[in-house]
């Protein structure tokens, strides 16, 4: 239990770091004071997505998908832990397509900005399993 | 006990970062209930309308934003006469200036909890900056700002010097606001 909650805790950090420099980038490129509304400070999708809500939303995450993991490999061993990241690849592709067909008013540059925000996380979740879960034996 | 750390770290982050991933954000609007009230030795009254929006965020108070309007032409000091004497060229200039109005420009937190609202208070269109404070209550679809400040009506030409009515008026507020509904 407590090596997947190391999982969960080093997910949830690495993630927290990457998608706050990913939106600080995001953000400073899109140019302040914009006379374009749609990428202005003031622009309704800059609000709702802060930093702050996908830290959280990235941590929750992390955090439920290594609680889950442990339930899958307990009840279904190795064939659990690649049910539940297969259910995350699928869930990650189908968010592309999410993005592309996301219409809402004010928030037009989130086609540019969105995609990265549904693989990033899981890139970054199944690139930190093997730290816990493998045990590969050195020669 | 040092076993029972990692757990109550573990879901102590759970539960913070679950409350700041589901923190409702976004667009608010005035609703009934509010009140804007100028207190002096003499005159005193009140504005009874106010109209604007306000974006808020429970979990990320400082990218708050105000963009208020209150019409000249809603005071009311208890006396016929001297509300129309308040809108003529000498004190607000109705005719020319019918709003006062207050935008944002940044908003911070003190160590009280309270908000410190930084913006531009426009009166007969002079615009200075003030800083307004605000304790928030309520949660998710309402919230109510309220607060009090100074205000000195000689920066705004309100009127001139006099030994009856004090430069600075005492402003007491209260602002509900509620969750813009799609049109």
């Amino acid at each position: 239990m407590r090596k997947f909650m190391y999982l969960g805790l080093l997910t949830a950090s690495i993630s927290s770091v990457v998608i706050a420099a990913y939106l600080y980038s995001m953000y400073s490129f899109i140019p302040e004071g914009s006379p374009d509304p749609l990428v202005s400070l003031d622009s309704p999708m800059r609000k709702e997505l802060s930093s702050v809500k996908l830290i959280g939303i990235y941590s929750s995450l992390s955090l439920v998908a290594s609680l889950l993991l442990w339930v899958f490999n307990k009840y279904a061993g190795k064939w659990g832990v690649f049910a539940l990241n297969a259910l995350i690849s699928v869930a990650s592709i189908l968010g592309f397509y999410f993005v592309l067909t996301y219409l809402r008013d004010g928030w037009d540059v989130f086609q540019i900005i969105g995609t990265p925000l549904f693989y990033i996380w899981p890139l970054i979740w199944m690139g930190c399993q093997p730290l816990f879960l493998m045990e590969i034996k050195s020669k | 006990m040092k076993k029972a750390l990692l757990p109550i770290f573990y879901f102590s982050l759970l539960i913070a970062s679950t409350s700041m991933a589901l923190a409702p954000t976004g667009d608010y609007e005035v609703t009934e209930g509010h009140s804007i009230a100028f207190k002096s030795a003499d005159p005193s009254g009140k504005f009874t309308d106010i109209s604007g929006d306000v974006t808020y965020a429970s979990g990320s108070p400082t990218d708050a934003t105000f963009n208020l309007k209150i019409p000249v032409n809603t005071i009311s000091t208890g006396n016929g006469m001297m509300n129309k004497k308040a809108l003529t060229k000498e004190w607000f200039e109705e005719e020319t200036y019918p709003n006062i109005k207050f935008k944002s420009t940044s908003v911070t937190k003190d160590e009280n909890g309270e908000l410190q609202i930084k913006g531009d208070l426009t009166i007969k269109g002079t615009s200075k900056e003030y800083t307004i404070p605000a304790k928030v209550s309520g949660s998710s679809s309402k919230y109510t700002f309220k607060g009090t400040f100074y205000v000195n009506r000689i920066d705004f030409k309100v009127g001139k010097k006099s030994e009856t009515v004090p430069d600075k008026m005492k402003i007491v507020y209260e602002l509900p606001v509620s969750k813009k509904t799609d049109k």
